[in-house]
Parts: structure tokens; sequence; C-alpha cells
């Protein structure tokens, strides 16, 4: 049991070392798939080990994208200081909703996330010589790294694949810290943590806040990739994305997320080649997953692989 | 005088709408803890049913009286095979269920319809306007609004005064208590699903004329109406009517008044409301 995650890891930083092999097409289709695994392994942290079913993350991907984009554009920023001052507003703006979300839960949460994510949608409609409304923004210049631009597929992807192993370790360091342990707490039985002394209130506000930041993470690398943005990154069809790729996945897993968001888009491409009807598919491959594999791919993968290494003890 | 006459006109029209898709929403809540958010999609089905009628007989009123039936259909397979199932897990995972359909029942509806935007005309009776107070008033709104108080009228009589209301109140009170008693609340549930998606496909069907027929409509209302629903208070009948014409009037004048602004002020009544009063006005708190 214990070897199986870092076995999960190095095989996992083995494949994405081989990645650039597969040429630059493949490449762009695999950095997506990392970017869009941030997003929705910010938004696991909330929903399979908070318990909180936010139904507005794409708020605080957006706003990262938009800080670097924006900034990039109309002030001639680097986009490395736009990817600071994208994650820090990121932060801060999920501070400020957690702040007022928190107080409520269940369907209300869903609700309130929702709102305060339409409201900044309708900002980002209405702000058009900063936001350029549904048009969006472009002229975006990419950084350079070590005199190199990010216009280059290999250098774009190392950078997202880099970002993607860093939030990786952190989630893994962070559910398996005592402040893991209380986040799972208040998922498991809220009453009971209350109980015990635990202020859940603050609790819950910090892990809004840090899978707010998080998503930040993967809103300015997806700055990087795409160079543009438009009002779509903040609409609430994002947000409800994340979350079907969350449960797709596994919600109850670090890692699940993120093979979610692989088969979302894996799936999406591969029925958009054929025909247009790629909603059909991913709602009818979410329905099953929801009844009849609630673990999720990857969490049903780990439960096979932990007892099959069990019948070998 | 007369712009304030007509945004009220069309604020009741509007709410008329939102009643119509929230007092499902709200029932099924309140009797089995089911959030259906694909209930935005019976609305759009019936939409649609309602365009196909009236290529085919021209007549608005067989499409009235039919075109609510699709939606009932589509939720009466949606509930025996999918909700069903699901009834002994956390109502997170109903969202979830219920969230894919509105994938699913949004692609279908574009594979038969296709994604063309289209219009309905009201019927001969119901066209031309009225001077109301020296306001011009569409006959059709008109028509509209008597209508939604009637389908409220009627609601509320079935709910307080017929046998099968008062299972559905008991039920909603105390869901296993009214078991206790003898109630089927399982069945009860599964026949207040169909009659809750009956009322939004009917909401469709006499809202085509005056918004149009197109794809997106489902979640264009759901939103506003899941709005009604949490303001008014989860499984409260006179929570929902109260609630949807506040939330209309808001929402009206916003636009009339403060454009610019017109999208932010609806999400602000909730944000405030749930704030202060986190199970909305005349919701009740549950454990």
């Amino acid at each position: 049991m214990k070897f199986l995650r870092p076995a999960v890891f190095l095989a996992l930083i083995a494949l994405l070392g081989l990645a650039p092999l597969a040429g630059d097409y493949t490449l762009g289709i695999v950095a997506e798939i990392l970017i869009y695994g941030i997003f929705a392994m910010s938004l696991g942290l909330l929903i399979g080990f908070t318990g909180l079913m936010s139904f507005g993350h794409a708020a605080f991907f957006g706003i990262s994208t938009y800080t670097v984009i924006a900034l990039g554009v109309h002030l001639g920023i680097s986009g490395w200081w736009g990817m600071a001052a994208g994650i820090c507003l990121s932060a801060l703006a999920a501070a400020f909703v957690g702040l007022f979300c928190i107080r409520v839960s269940g369907i209300p949460f869903l609700m309130l996330t929702m709102a305060f994510s339409q409201l900044l949608f309708s900002v980002a409609l209405k702000w058009r010589n900063v936001t350029g409304g549904t048009d969006g923004l472009t002229g975006f210049v990419r950084p350079t790294l070590f005199g190199m631009s990010l216009d280059d597929a290999v250098m774009r992807y190392a950078v997202v694949a880099l970002g993607f192993v860093l939030v990786l370790g952190f989630l893994w360091l962070l559910v398996r810290s005592p402040l893991g342990s209380i986040f799972i707490g208040i998922r498991d039985n809220e009453q009971r943590m209350r109980a015990i002394g635990y202020p859940v209130q603050r609790f819950k506000f910090l892990a809004f806040t840090i899978a707010g930041t998080l998503a930040g993470v993967g809103g300015a690398l997806y700055a990087f990739f795409n160079a543009f943005v438009s009002t779509d990154i903040l609409h609430w069809a994002l947000s409800g994305d994340a979350i079907i790729m969350v449960v797709l996945g596994g919600s109850a897993t670090v890692f699940g997320p993120a093979v979610g968001a692989a088969i979302f888009l894996l799936l999406k491409n591969i029925v958009s080649s054929h025909n247009e009807y790629w909603m059909l598919w991913i709602g009818a491959t979410f329905i099953l997953s929801v009844m009849f594999l609630r673990q999720g791919v990857w969490g049903f993968l780990v439960g096979c692989a932990q007892s099959a290494l069990g019948k070998l003890k | 005088m007369d712009f304030i006459i007509t945004q009220l006109i069309n604020s009741l029209v509007f709410g008329s709408l939102l009643f119509m898709m929230a007092a499902g929403l709200s029932l099924i809540f309140g009797l089995m803890n089911v959030v259906n958010v694909a209930h935005g999609s019976f609305f759009m089905v019936g939409a649609f049913t309602a365009y196909t009628i009236m290529q085919w007989s021209g007549n608005f009123w067989i499409a009235l009286g039919v075109g609510w039936v699709p939606s009932v259909i589509v939720a009466v397979l949606i509930e025996r095979f999918f909700i069903k199932p699901l009834y002994n897990r956390g109502h997170l995972d109903q969202v979830l269920l219920t969230f894919g359909f509105i994938y699913v029942l949004a692609d279908i509806t574009h594979y038969l319809w296709g994604p063309e935007i289209r219009n309905i005309s009201p019927p001969e009776t119901l066209s031309g306007v009225i001077e109301v107070a020296g306001a011009y008033i569409p006959r059709y709104r008109l028509f509209l609004v008597a209508f939604g108080g009637v389908v409220a009228a009627l609601l509320w009589w079935f709910l307080e005064r017929s046998r099968i209301g008062a299972m559905v109140r008991a039920g909603v009170d105390d869901a296993a208590t009214a078991a206790g008693i003898g109630i089927n609340v399982p069945l009860l549930f599964g026949c207040i699903f169909a009659l809750g998606a009956g009322l939004a496909g009917l909401g469709g069907v006499v809202a085509s004329p005056i918004l149009g027929v197109y794809l997106g409509m489902d979640i264009e209302i759901l939103i506003p109406a899941f709005i009604v629903v949490v303001v008014g208070g989860m499984g409260s009948l006179r929570g929902a009517l109260v609630a949807s014409i506040l939330v209309a009037v808001v929402d009206t004048f916003g636009k009339a008044y403060f454009p610019d602004y017109a999208l932010f002020m609806i999400y602000l009544l909730m944000v405030v409301v749930l704030l202060t009063r986190p199970h909305g006005l005349f919701g009740i708190a549950r454990g």
C-alpha cells in the first residue's frame, strides 16, 4: 500500500517527461488536460475532501487568466508578474467570496457560489474596456523562460507540466497533513467536528481559499497556453464541466479529478471529430458514473490495486 | 405612469412563468429532498413541442392542451429508472445525476430540432394590444398573467383541499411519519415529479410566443427559477409564489431602470436573502 503513491508519482513524471516525443499536436492536448487537471483537482479539494459543492469555481480560474492577459495586453507587464498577480487576485477573491458562502451549506451554498461567479461573469461582460467583453482580449505576448519564448510548444508544455506536478504534490501533502484530516473530518461529520471543538467555519473558509488559489494557478497557466481570454472562461458551464471532471475521475482521491479532466477532454475531442453531439456522450457517461461508479474511474482503479495488493500479502 | 404599468405587467408575466417552474422544483425538494436541476430542460422540451404542434396544426390551443405531455413522459422515465435507484444517497448525488440530464436533454433537443431560433405567434384571439390605464399591453401577456393566476389557484386548491394534496403536505412535513401511517411516499413522489415536470412543460408552451424557442432556454429559466426557490424557501409553495413575483419585479424593474446592472439584480437579491435568512423567506430549517 505504502509504495503505491510514490509508484504512481514516478510513473506520472516518466509519462510527462516522455510526452514531448509525441509531437506538438498531442502535446497541446496533454497541456490542456494538465491545466484542466489542476482546475479539477482544486475543486476536488472542496467537493471530495471538505464536502463543499461549489458551482462557481470557474470564477477563480477565470480571474487569474483575465489578470495575466489584461496586464500583458494593456500595460505590457510580463506574464510571470501577471501570474503572480493573477494567483494573488484569485486568492483574494476566493477569500472574499468564501467569507459569505461558508455561512450556508448544501444547496444554498451551491447557489451562492454560482451567484458570485455569475456576478463576476456580468462584470466581465460589461467592463469592455478592460475585458473586451464577449470578443475577448487578443494580442497577449507569452513570456520567456531562460531566453526561450513560451511560444514554443515544448517550453509551454514544460511550464504547464511543472505547475501540475507542484499542485499535485502540494495537494498530496495537504490531505495527509493534520489540516487535511480536519477537512476530511468536516466532510464526514461536520457536527461531530464542531462538538469536538474545531472552528469548522474557519477551516471551511481556509479550504475555500486554498482551492480558489490553486484554481488561480491553473488559470494563469491557461493564459500562457491560450494567449486569449473571453467571458466563456467565467461562464457557469465551465464550473459545471469541472464538477463533471471531479466526479468522473473520483472525488475521494487527489489525483482522480485530473483523470476525470483527461476523460472529459479526450471524450470531447473524439466525439467532436465525428459529430457535434459531445454533450450527449459526456452527459450519458456522467450519469452512468454517478449511478454505478460513484467512486470514479481513478477511485475504482485504486480500489482494485489495493485489493490486489492485499491478496498478495 | 404607463411605463410603470407596462413594467408591472411584464413582471407578472415573468412571475407566472417562474412560478410554474418553481412550484414543481419546490415540491419535489420538499417531498424527497431531491434537487432537480434538469427542471429547465422540461421547460425547453415543452416549448419545442409547442413549436412542432404549431407547425402541424397551426392551432395554439392544441399546443396548450397537449404540449406538456412529452415533458411528463421524459420526467417519468428519469424518475423511474434513474432517480429512484438513488433515493438512499445524499441529495448532492441527485444534483449530479440531474445535472447530467441537462447535457443529455440539451443535445437530444439539438438533434431533434436543430440549432435554429424559432418563433411562435400567439393565437388570433389573443394578438393585438389592450389599453390599460394609458399603457398598451399585448393581449397575450394579460392572458399569461391570468393563466399563471389560475394555475396557482388550482395548485393551491389541489394541495390544501384535495386528499392527495393532504398526503403531499404530510410528506413534505415529515416523510417518515407519513410513510408510517400508510402513505406510499415514493409513489406520491413519482406523481409530484411528473406534475412538476408537466407544469414546467406547460410553462414552456405558454412562454414560447414571448420568449421564442431556442437551445439554451433551459438554463435561462432554470437559474432564476432556482433563485426563486432558494429565496422563497425550499418546500414552500407560498414561498415559491411570493418569491416568483419578488424576483420577477426585481428583474424587470432592474432591467428597465438600471440596464447596465440588470444581470446583477436578482443575484444580489438572492445573496442578501441567503445571508440574512439562510433557509429562505418561508423555508423551514432542516437537519
